[in-house]
C-alpha cells in the first residue's frame, strides 16, 4: 500500500515535469499571437502549433486519467475486456492521427506491415493509446527529418510490436537500469533527456492490464521500444 | 551580437529566437551540446542560452567542458529551465542568470540577454 502511494506521488511529480514545458511553450506562442514584431506567416505557424502542443497534452492527461485508474484499484486489469484485434489496423489509425504532428518536425511515420499477421488479445481503444503514446514519445526524441518506424511479428505465445526511432539513445547501463523498472515507475530525469519517462510509464502500464508486457532495445542507431502482446488463439476468420 | 541558443526543443528556440531578433541579434541554434562545441569551435560567440535537460550530455556536463577551455568558459551564460535552479546551484563564473522557462517573458529575457551583454 505504501509503495503504491510512493508511486502515485512520483506519477503526480513526472506528470507535473511533463506538462510543464508544452504549457510554457503554449504560453509563449499566445503571446506571439499579440507580438507586433510578427508577421502574419509566424503567427499562422504558431497557431498551428498551439494546436499541436495542446493536442498532445490532452493525449497526456488522459492517458494519465485512465493510468491512475488502473492504480487506484487493487488488482484491477482489462482481461475481460479483450478482443481480437488486427494491431495492423490499430498502428495505421494511430499513425494517422500522429502524422500531422511528425510532419511538423519534417519526420516520417511508417508501418511495416506482415499481410498475415496474428491478431492479438487486446481492448482496442487501450492499444491505441499506447501506440499514440509511444509514437509521441518518438516523434519528441527524433531528429528533424527522422524515420519512426513501426512494425509487428509474431513470437511464440505473442505479438511483438517495435517501434524504432532515430532519436538519441541510451547507454547500456542507462538502458539496463530503465530497463529494469520500464512501465513500473516514472524515471525522474533518468530516462530520456528532458522528459519524465512518464509516457513510457503510461504505456507500461496499459500493457501490463492487458496481460501484455513491455521493454526496451538498443539498435545501432537510435532507440527501440517493444510490446508483447497475448496472441489470440481463435481460428482466424479473415484470410 | 551573436547568441547560441542550445535546446533540444526546435519551437522553444523559435519562440526566443524570433523575441532576440526583433531587437537584431544574429541568433543559431544548436540542439545538443555537441553540435553547440561544434559551432563555438568554428564561430564567435557573445552569449550563450542554454537548457538544462538536453540529450546525451546534460546542459551542467555542457557547462563544465566549456569552463575548462579558457576562451570558451568566458562566454557568458543564460541558463534557461524548466526546473526551478538558483544562480548558486551553478559552480560556474560564467553563468549570469538563471531564467525559469515557464514563467520568462520576452520583455524578462530581452533585458536580461542586454544586461549580460552591456
Amino acid at each position: 500500500m505504501k509503495g503504491k502511494k510512493v508511486e502515485r506521488v512520483e506519477l503526480v511529480v513526472a506528470a507535473a515535469h511533463e506538462l510543464k514545458a508544452p504549457l510554457a511553450l503554449i504560453r509563449h506562442m499566445a503571446a506571439g499571437l499579440v507580438d507586433p514584431d510578427l508577421n502574419n506567416i509566424e503567427k499562422q505557424e504558431y497557431i498551428e502549433r498551439i494546436l499541436l502542443t495542446s493536442e498532445r497534452m490532452l493525449r497526456l492527461t488522459n492517458q494519465i486519467t485512465s493510468s491512475s485508474r488502473l492504480n487506484a484499484i487493487e488488482n484491477l486489469n482489462l482481461l475481460d475486456s479483450l478482443e481480437p484485434v488486427n494491431v495492423n489496423v490499430i498502428c495505421e489509425q494511430a499513425l494517422h492521427e500522429m502524422l500531422p504532428l511528425a510532419k511538423k518536425f519534417s519526420q516520417t511515420l511508417q508501418v511495416r506491415q506482415k499481410r498475415r499477421q496474428n491478431l492479438v488479445l487486446a481492448n482496442k481503444l487501450v492499444l491505441h493509446d499506447i501506440i499514440v503514446n509511444l509514437i509521441d514519445n518518438s516523434i519528441k526524441h527524433n531528429p528533424t527529418g527522422g524515420k519512426i518506424v513501426l512494425s509487428t511479428n509474431n513470437l511464440a505465445e505473442t505479438v511483438r510490436l517495435n517501434l524504432l526511432d532515430e532519436g538519441e539513445g541510451l547507454s547500456k547501463a542507462e538502458l539496463n537500469q530503465l530497463a529494469q523498472t520500464v512501465g513500473r515507475m516514472p524515471q525522474p530525469f533518468s530516462s530520456r533527456s528532458g522528459t519524465s519517462g512518464l509516457g513510457l510509464y503510461i504505456a507500461g502500464q496499459l500493457t501490463f492490464a492487458m496481460g501484455g508486457s513491455i521493454g526496451l532495445g538498443k539498435p545501432k542507431n537510435g532507440f527501440a521500444v517493444f510490446v508483447d502482446l497475448l496472441k489470440s488463439k481463435q481460428l482466424r476468420l479473415v484470410p | 551580437m551573436n547568441v547560441l541558443i542550445i535546446d533540444d526543443d526546435r519551437w522553444f528556440f523559435d519562440c526566443y529566437s524570433n523575441w532576440l531578433k526583433a531587437k537584431k541579434y544574429i541568433v543559431e541554434y544548436a540542439s545538443n551540446a555537441q553540435a553547440a562545441l561544434d559551432y563555438l569551435d568554428s564561430k564567435k560567440v557573445d552569449l550563450i542560452i542554454l537548457d538544462i535537460f538536453l540529450p546525451s550530455s546534460n546542459g551542467i556536463q555542457f557547462l563544465n567542458t566549456i569552463s575548462s577551455y579558457g576562451d570558451l568558459g568566458k562566454i557568458p551564460t543564460l541558463v534557461l529551465s524548466a526546473v526551478d535552479f538558483r544562480e548558486n546551484d551553478f559552480g560556474h563564473k560564467n553563468v549570469v542568470a538563471v531564467l525559469n522557462k515557464t514563467l520568462i517573458t520576452k520583455q524578462t529575457l530581452l533585458e536580461v540577454v542586454g544586461n549580460a551583454l552591456s
